[in-house]
Order: C-alpha cells, then sequence, then structure tokens
C-alpha cells in the first residue's frame, strides 16, 4: 500500500460533499447575464447544476 | 431571497438639478411606496406596495449621480428612478450595482470574483482546497440561518423522500413558523409549509435529493 495522507484524503472528500450542495458569494461581472455566469460557474465546478438567487432589477 | 436588499447605482438626470434639492425631491420615496412592476419582469403588472428604507446621494457629476439604497425585495430601482424622474423632467438610471442581498454581502470575507474563484478552483483540483474551503459556503448552514429548523425522526425519511406531508409522529422538534427547514440531524431534507388539514400538519415546498 502506498503512503496515504488520511486527513488529506478526508478533507477533500469533506470538500467534494460540500460541493455536493454549496453557494457562493459571487461578484458577477456586468458583462455575461446571471444564467451565463451559472454556465461559467458549472464548467468550473464540473457541476450538474448551478443556480442564482435573483437577476438585478 | 425574498429578503431585503442594498444598492449602489448611478442615474442621470435630463435637467439640472442642484443635489440638494434632488435630496428633498428623494425624501418622498422613502418608506411605503407604490410601485407597478415594468413591463419586462416575471411577475404580474399590477400596482404593489414596497418599502424604501433608506435612498441617499453619494456623489454628483454634472447630471450624474451616484447613489445607495436599500430596499424590500420586489422593488424595481429602475422603475423607482424613473418614478423619480416624473418629478423633476425626466431621469433614468445608467448603472446599477447589488451589494447585499439578505445574509450575503460584498464585505464578507468569502465574497469572490470569478477569476478568485477559478483560482481556488485549480487549487483544489492540484490538491489545495484551503482556499475554496473558504469561499464555499454549506447550503445547510446557510439554510439555517435564513429558515427555522424543525428535526424529525430517521424513521420517517423514507416517506419524507417520497412526498410525504409531516405527521405528529415524524417530529423530533416543534413547529413555530409558517415555513421552515426540516432537518433529520445534520442531513437537510426540503423545505416546508404549515397547513393543519386533519392529522396533516404541513405540506413539502420542495424535498432536497
Amino acid at each position: 500500500m502506498q503512503n496515504v495522507d488520511l486527513n488529506k484524503v478526508k478533507k477533500e472528500k469533506n470538500m467534494k460533499d460540500l460541493l455536493e450542495f454549496c453557494i457562493i458569494n459571487l461578484d458577477k461581472p456586468s458583462g455575461p447575464t446571471s444564467f451565463g455566469t451559472d454556465l461559467i460557474v458549472r464548467k468550473m465546478l464540473g457541476a450538474r447544476i448551478a443556480s442564482h438567487f435573483g437577476t438585478l432589477e | 431571497m425574498h429578503r431585503n436588499k442594498k444598492y449602489v447605482g448611478v442615474m442621470r438626470v435630463h435637467k439640472e438639478i442642484k443635489k440638494e434639492k434632488l435630496e428633498e425631491e428623494i425624501k418622498s420615496f422613502i418608506g411605503k411606496i407604490k410601485q407597478t412592476p415594468p413591463v419586462k419582469s416575471r411577475v404580474r403588472r399590477e400596482e404593489r406596495e414596497r418599502e424604501v428604507f433608506s435612498w441617499e446621494i453619494l456623489e454628483q457629476d454634472g447630471k450624474d449621480f451616484l447613489f445607495s439604497c436599500e430596499v424590500q425585495a420586489g422593488t424595481y430601482i429602475r422603475k423607482l428612478i424613473s418614478d423619480l424622474g416624473e418629478k423633476i423632467g425626466g431621469a433614468h438610471m445608467l448603472e446599477l450595482r447589488r451589494v447585499k442581498a439578505g445574509i450575503f454581502s460584498e464585505d464578507d470575507e468569502n465574497f469572490v470574483n470569478l477569476y478568485e474563484m477559478e483560482k481556488a478552483v485549480k487549487n483544489f483540483l492540484g490538491g489545495d482546497g484551503k482556499k475554496l474551503g473558504e469561499i464555499i459556503i454549506s447550503g445547510e448552514e446557510a439554510i439555517k440561518k435564513v429558515l427555522d429548523v424543525v428535526q424529525v425522526s430517521e424513521k420517517c425519511l423514507k416517506k419524507l423522500y417520497n412526498g410525504s406531508p409531516i405527521f405528529r409522529e415524524f417530529l423530533e422538534s416543534e413547529i413555530d413558523s409558517d415555513k421552515f427547514a426540516v432537518f433529520s440531524g445534520e442531513v437537510f431534507i426540503g423545505v416546508y409549509k404549515r397547513k393543519q388539514e386533519g392529522n396533516i400538519l404541513a405540506v413539502p415546498e420542495f424535498v432536497f435529493i
């Protein structure tokens, strides 16, 4: 068996669990739409779903 | 997010006006106001009441005014400015930035832009998840901040996941509000609405899977 840092493995698993259901307080740039920004975030995280709370105006 | 919002923006007035005069005009829009949603909106276009908690002019540059305002959810800022314009010979909004929505603010430690986020994700994929860990807010924690929590027993989970309403025997804590988050221990089950009907105490608004 290889030397595995159990703490590291545990931490990363926790992070993946967290990423399953989390919120990011994001500074949306003025260019892309809210939906466009969802898409960018979704690709970045390889997430199934990304959404936003309310559009501006 | 049906919570108060805070904005910073720029409006342009169509006729020269002194900052003091504009500040005087703005006063009549603070407090409870009537507003009709704009043509481009997702809600019914009928007059409704909203509350403006504050509205201040921060800076003037000719006919452009930098302002900040805090309003009730569902208040249209572009509309607010055009309604103000009716009184002062016209005004429209040039720019708008939301700086606070309910429990989320641009002053928070975890507030990031897309570049910072991308870097944090890259670091995480490279084995260093420290930054990403600081940025992401657990959904469960956020829900606990905005809704009351009602605990149910593990035994009833199968029923709840099948869309069952909540019955007395499911509960491990009391229901104190009309809308609440249901948890079984640390597991978030869904959002429920109080509805007393026979033995039913509440019905699901959505169940989280």
